[in-house]
C-alpha cells in the first residue's frame, strides 16, 4: 500500500497535500493505526489526489472559492503545551460541565472534564477506542456515506485523532455534552482535522455543544472538521454548532447526519467567525417518521465569507423538515446559502419547509441563495422561500421617533433578526453569551461605518 | 444510443406518418460544416457581413460543449446527422387532403375547435387556393405599414432593413451566448423580424399567423423585436393547435429591445409533438430568448404556456439597463407521459429602482418531469431593486417530479427580493366536492388546473387565454382515475 501512495506522490500538484507528505503521516501512523484504517487512509487520499481542491466551476462551489486554501502550505497542527491553554478554554467554550476538549484537532483528556458521565454515554478518542473495542470503533469511523467530497476525503486521509461518541439505547442523556476544538496560535499556518463519529442507540437523547474556536484574530490555520452522526429508532439529537473561528482562518466542515425510522435531529449553526467558513450539513431521513428541524445564523462582516450548504435527503414516507437558515451581512462578506430538499420517489406524506432570510448592511457585501426542491413523491406538502433585503425604514422610524437614535435603532433591529435563532439554543450559558456577542457585532459593524 | 441507432431515430422522425421527406435538390447534405452554412447563405442571398458573422459563431460552436447542467436527459444528438437547410417543401411532398393525416391529430384538433382549413394549414397539407388569411395578412401589412412598423420575415428585413437588423442582431444574445444559441447564429433560417418607431403604438397584436410565408421557418428559428422609444408591440408565438414538425430539434432565439418608455409584450404558447405515451419521438426544443430594456422606464413582458416538446430548455430573461425599467415572467409549463421541461428566467437588475415579477406554474403529471430553474441577480449599482418571484408547482400521480432551482445573487443592500415556491397536489377533497355536485373527475382536474393557472393566463390576450385554458385541460386528459 506504501508504494501504491508512493505512486500518487507526482500527482499532486501546487501546497496541495502531495504524496510525500502523505506517505510520511502514514509511516508515522504506524502502529497506531489498524490496517484497516490505513487502508481507509489510502483510498481516501486516492479519492482526493484525483479530484484535487473543487474549482468554482463546481456547481457546488459557483460561489465560494477555496483558491486561497489550495494555495497556502499547511503543516501539520502545533502540539502546544495543554497547561497554557486553560484561559482560552473559558473563553471560548459553552461552559458546559462534561465537556471534550480538542486542541488542534487532537483528543486532550487532561483538559476535558469526563469524570461524571452519565449512565450510557461513553466518550472516548480514536486510541481509546482502538484499544477497546476495534471493531465497533471501524463501524462508526467508516460507515458508508453519501456525500464524500474532497474535503471529507482529507479529513479522512489526515485526521490524527476523533472523537467517538455513543449512547446506550432510551439513554436520556440530560446535561449537553459540549466538544470544544480549540485552534491555537502557531507561527506557520497549519491544518487540523477534528472528527467526530456518534451513534445513538433506539430512544437515546442528547444534546451536542459542538464549538469550534481559535485564539487570536491573526490566527491563520485550516480547521478541516467532520462530524458523522447515526440516530437510531426514536432517537434525539439536539446538535448546536458554534464557530468562532479566527478571523484569518479556514474553516470547512462536513456534518452527515442519518436518521432511522421516528429519529429527530435538531440543529442550530451559529457562524461567527474565519475568514471564509463552508458548512455543509447532509441529512438521510432514512426511515418513516424521522424529522429534522435545522436552523442557522451566520452573521459575518470586514471580508468574512460564510457558506452553508445543506441537503435534506427525504428518503423515506412520512418524513418531515423544517429549516431556517438566516444571514446578516455587513462590510464586503459574502453570505452563501445552498439549501437543497429531496423527495425520493416513494416518500409520500413528506412535509418539507425551508426558509432563508438575508440582511445586507452595507453597500460591498453580498447574499447568494439558492433554495432548491427536488420532488419525485405527488401527495406532499413542500414549500421554501427566501429573502434578500435591508432593514424596514418604517421599523428604524418608529424606534427613532421614541428617541433612539439611528445607528443604535439598526443595531437594535439586526440584534433581534439574528437573535431570534440563538434564542433557540436550550442551554442558557452559552446562549446567553451568544446574545452577548450578536449585541457587540451588531454594535461594532455600527463602529465600522462611521 | 449508437449513432447509427440515432440517425435511424431521426430518420423515422422524419418519415412519420407516411409523410415523404423527398427533398429537393434545394437542400443541403447532412451535416454541418463551414461549406453547409456558406451554402445556406448563398441560398438566402446574404451580404458579406452576415455570412461572416455566421462564419464566427460556427468557429466559436466547435469550441463549445454541449450543456448538461440542465435537468433534462435525452440521447446525445448527432450534430452531423441533421440536415440544416432545406427550401420550402414543395406540394407533392405533402399530405394530399386531411385523409392522410394521423387520425389522432386530427381528435385533437376537433376538440380544440379549430376550422377545418387551419386544420389544413397546420397539418402541414397542401393548399393550392389562396387561403384566406393570406388577403387577411395583407390587408394588416398595409395598416402596419402606414404606421411605420416593419413586420417581416428575417430574410426579407435582412435584404431590405440591413442597418437596422445588422445594428440590433447579436445585441442581446451574441453569438458566443451558449451552445444552442451558437449554432442558431451559424445555422438560422428564418424567423421574424419586427421594428415599431418612435412613439408608434402598434394597433394589433402581432402574430407569426398573420406573415405570409410563415408557416416554413424552419427549426432554427431567429426572431428580433425592437420597440423604439416609447413605442408598444405585443407579439404572439405559436397557437394551440399541435404543431406536427419532421425536424427534432428546434434551437430558436428570440432577442427583444426595448428603448426608453417602451414596453414589448412576448406571449408564446407552445404546443409542438411531446412523443407518444412512452416518450417515442417528440420535439426537442432548446430556445434562448432574452429581451434588454436598454432604455428608461422600459417594460418587457414574457408570457408563456409551454404544453409541447418532448424537451423544452428555455429561459426567457431580461437584462434591466434602463433606470425604472421592469421585467415580467409569466409562465405555464405542463409535463405529462415522459416530457421533461426545464424552463425558468433570469433576471439582471443593473439600473436603478429596476423591478422584475417572476410567476411560475409547473404541472407534472404522469411520468413527467417538470423543473423550475431561475436567476435574480441584482449587481452593485441597481439601487432600489426589487424582485418577487412565485414558483408553485402542481403533482398529478406518484410517478412524476417537480422541481425548483431558484438562484438569488445580491449584490446591493437597498435591494428587496423575495422568492416563495411551494409544490403540492391536488387534493382528494377537492375532486370529491366537485364530483359532489356533478362534475366529472376529469373536468374538476380541468378546473382545479386552471383556477392554479390563473394568474399566467390572465396576462394572455384574451382569445388566446381561452384557448390556452382548453389546451390545459385536454393535455391532462386521462392523468386522473
Amino acid at each position: 500500500m506504501i508504494a501504491r501512495t508512493e505512486a500518487l506522490a507526482g500527482a499532486a500538484q501546487g501546497a496541495e497535500p502531495g504524496g510525500k507528505a502523505f506517505s510520511a503521516f502514514l509511516a508515522a501512523r504506524r502502529g497506531q493505526d489498524p490496517d484497516w484504517l490505513a487502508e481507509a487512509r489510502a483510498d481516501a487520499f486516492a479519492r482526493f489526489s484525483e479530484r484535487g481542491y473543487p474549482s468554482r466551476r463546481d456547481e457546488d462551489w459557483k460561489y465560494t472559492s477555496v483558491e486561497a486554501i489550495a494555495a497556502t502550505e499547511f503543516a501539520a497542527a502545533p502540539r502546544p503545551n495543554p497547561a497554557a491553554l486553560s484561559p482560552w478554554l473559558e473563553l471560548r467554550g459553552a461552559g458546559a460541565p462534561l465537556r471534550v476538549v480538542l486542541v488542534n484537532g487532537r483528543f486532550e483528556r487532561a483538559l476535558s472534564s469526563l469524570e461524571a458521565l452519565p449512565a450510557g454515554l461513553t466518550v472516548s478518542s480514536l486510541k481509546e477506542a482502538l484499544a477497546a473495542d476495534a471493531e465497533g470503533a471501524r463501524t462508526l469511523l467508516l460507515a458508508s456515506r453519501p456525500a464524500e467530497d474532497a474535503f471529507t476525503a482529507l479529513n479522512t486521509a489526515f485526521c490524527e485523532d476523533a472523537v467517538l461518541i455513543r449512547a446506550a439505547p432510551g439513554a436520556a442523556v440530560g446535561p449537553p455534552l459540549e466538544v470544544l476544538n480549540l485552534a491555537t496560535t502557531a507561527r506557520a499556518p497549519f491544518a487540523l482535522r477534528p472528527r467526530v463519529a456518534l451513534a445513538l442507540g433506539p430512544g437515546a437523547r442528547l444534546t451536542l455543544l459542538d464549538c469550534h474556536a481559535g485564539c487570536r484574530d491573526d490566527d491563520v490555520y485550516f480547521s478541516n472538521a467532520l462530524l458523522d452522526a447515526d440516530l437510531g429508532p426514536g432517537a434525539l439529537l439536539e446538535h448546536v454548532r458554534v464557530e468562532e473561528e479566527a478571523r484569518s482562518a479556514f474553516h470547512v466542515s462536513a456534518c452527515r447526519v442519518s436518521a432511522a425510522a421516528g429519529a429527530a435531529y435538531e440543529s442550530t449553526f451559529i457562524t461567527l467567525g474565519g475568514r471564509l467558513a463552508r458548512n455543509s450539513l447532509h441529512v438521510v431521513l432514512a426511515r418513516e417518521e424521522a424529522r429534522c428541524d435545522l436552523r442557522g445564523l451566520y452573521c459575518v462582516a470586514g471580508e468574512q465569507h460564510a457558506d452553508h450548504h445543506t441537503f435534506i435527503d427525504h428518503a423515506a414516507p412520512k418524513t418531515t423538515s423544517r429549516e431556517r437558515y438566516k444571514g446578516v451581512l455587513d462590510g464586503q462578506a459574502q453570505g452563501v446559502f445552498c439549501g437543497r430538499i429531496l423527495v425520493r420517489p416513494g416518500a409520500q406524506k413528506t412535509s418539507a419547509e425551508q426558509s432563508n432570510d438575508n440582511l445586507l448592511l452595507a453597500r460591498e457585501a453580498a447574499a447568494h441563495s439558492t433554495p432548491q426542491l427536488e420532488i419525485y413523491a405527488d401527495d406532499v406538502q413542500c414549500r421554501h422561500g427566501s429573502t434578500v433585503g435591508q432593514l424596514d425604514e418604517e421599523m428604524l422610524y418608529y424606534i427613532r421617533s421614541r428617541g433612539i437614535d439611528r445607528e443604535a435603532a439598526r443595531g437594535l433591529l439586526t440584534y433581534a433578526f439574528g437573535n431570534e435563532v440563538i434564542g433557540q439554543i436550550g442551554f442558557a450559558p452559552l446562549r446567553e453569551r451568544l446574545s452577548r456577542r450578536l449585541l457587540e457585532a451588531t454594535g461594532a459593524a455600527r463602529g465600522q461605518k462611521e | 444510443m449508437t449513432s447509427a441507432r440515432e440517425i435511424e431515430h431521426f430518420a423515422q422522425a422524419e418519415y412519420k406518418y407516411g409523410w415523404t421527406a423527398d427533398l429537393e435538390a434545394d437542400s443541403a447534405p447532412c451535416g454541418l460544416s463551414e461549406d453547409t452554412i456558406r451554402f445556406i447563405s448563398r441560398k438566402k442571398d446574404e451580404p458579406a457581413w452576415l455570412l461572416e458573422w455566421r462564419l464566427r459563431a460556427f468557429r466559436h460552436w466547435l469550441t463549445m460543449k454541449e450543456p448538461t447542467w440542465a435537468k433534462v436527459h435525452y440521447p446525445k444528438i448527432d450534430y452531423q446527422a441533421i440536415s440544416y437547410y432545406s427550401a420550402p417543401r414543395s406540394a407533392a411532398g405533402k399530405p394530399k387532403s386531411l385523409d392522410q393525416v394521423d387520425p389522432k391529430l386530427l381528435e385533437e384538433y376537433a376538440k380544440l375547435g379549430i376550422p377545418l382549413r387551419e386544420q389544413e394549414q397546420l397539418a402541414g397539407v397542401a393548399v393550392d387556393a389562396v387561403m384566406d388569411s393570406v388577403s387577411v395578412a395583407t390587408t394588416f401589412k398595409q395598416k402596419l405599414s402606414d404606421l411605420g412598423i416593419i413586420f417581416c420575415s428575417f430574410s426579407e428585413a435582412v435584404r431590405e432593413h440591413p442597418d437596422l437588423v445588422r445594428k440590433y442582431l447579436g445585441s442581446v444574445v451574441p453569438y458566443t451566448d451558449n451552445f444552442f444559441a451558437t449554432l442558431n447564429c451559424a445555422v438560422f433560417s428564418d424567423g421574424s423580424f419586427v421594428y415599431v418607431p418612435k412613439g408608434v403604438r402598434c394597433p394589433m397584436e402581432l402574430s407569426t399567423y398573420f406573415r405570409i410565408n410563415a408557416s416554413n421557418t424552419g427549426q432554427f428559428e431567429r426572431t428580433l423585436i425592437i420597440a423604439d422609444a416609447g413605442a408598444y408591440v405585443s407579439y404572439l408565438e405559436g397557437c394551440t393547435a399541435p404543431m406536427r414538425d419532421e425536424n427534432q430539434l428546434h434551437a430558436a432565439v428570440v432577442e427583444l429591445v426595448a428603448h426608453d418608455d417602451a414596453r414589448v409584450k412576448y406571449s408564446t404558447v407552445q404546443n409542438w409533438y411531446p412523443g407518444d405515451e412512452n416518450g417515442k419521438g417528440g420535439i426537442y426544443n432548446f430556445v434562448t430568448k432574452r429581451g434588454k430594456c436598454a432604455g428608461v422606464n422600459s417594460h418587457i413582458s414574457w408570457t408563456q404556456v409551454e404544453t409541447g416538446s418532448a424537451i423544452t430548455w428555455k429561459y426567457p430573461s431580461c437584462i434591466l439597463l434602463g433606470d425604472n425599467s421592469v421585467g415580467e415572467f409569466y409562465s405555464v409549463a405542463l409535463t405529462n407521459h415522459r416530457m421533461q421541461a426545464d424552463t425558468g428566467t433570469k433576471m439582471i437588475h443593473v439600473g436603478k429602482n429596476t423591478r422584475s415579477t417572476i410567476v411560475s406554474k409547473g404541472i407534472s403529471a404522469g411520468h413527467g418531469q417538470n423543473s423550475y430553474r431561475g436567476l435574480v441577480r441584482i449587481t452593485r449599482n441597481a439601487d432600489g431593486a426589487r424582485n418577487y418571484s412565485q414558483c408553485d408547482s402542481l403533482l398529478i400521480g406518484d410517478q412524476c417530479g417537480a422541481h425548483t432551482f431558484p438562484y438569488i445573487e445580491n449584490q446591493n443592500p437597498t435591494a428587496r427580493i423575495e422568492h416563495e415556491a411551494s409544490t403540492s397536489k391536488i387534493g382528494e377533497d377537492q375532486i370529491y366536492y366537485c364530483q359532489q355536485r356533478g362534475i366529472s373527475a376529469e373536468d374538476a382536474v380541468s378546473m382545479i388546473v386552471n383556477g392554479f393557472c390563473r394568474e399566467v393566463l390572465a396576462e394572455l390576450p384574451m382569445e388566446f387565454a381561452v384557448e390556452a385554458q382548453k389546451l390545459l385541460g385536454l393535455k391532462l386528459e386521462g392523468s386522473v382515475g
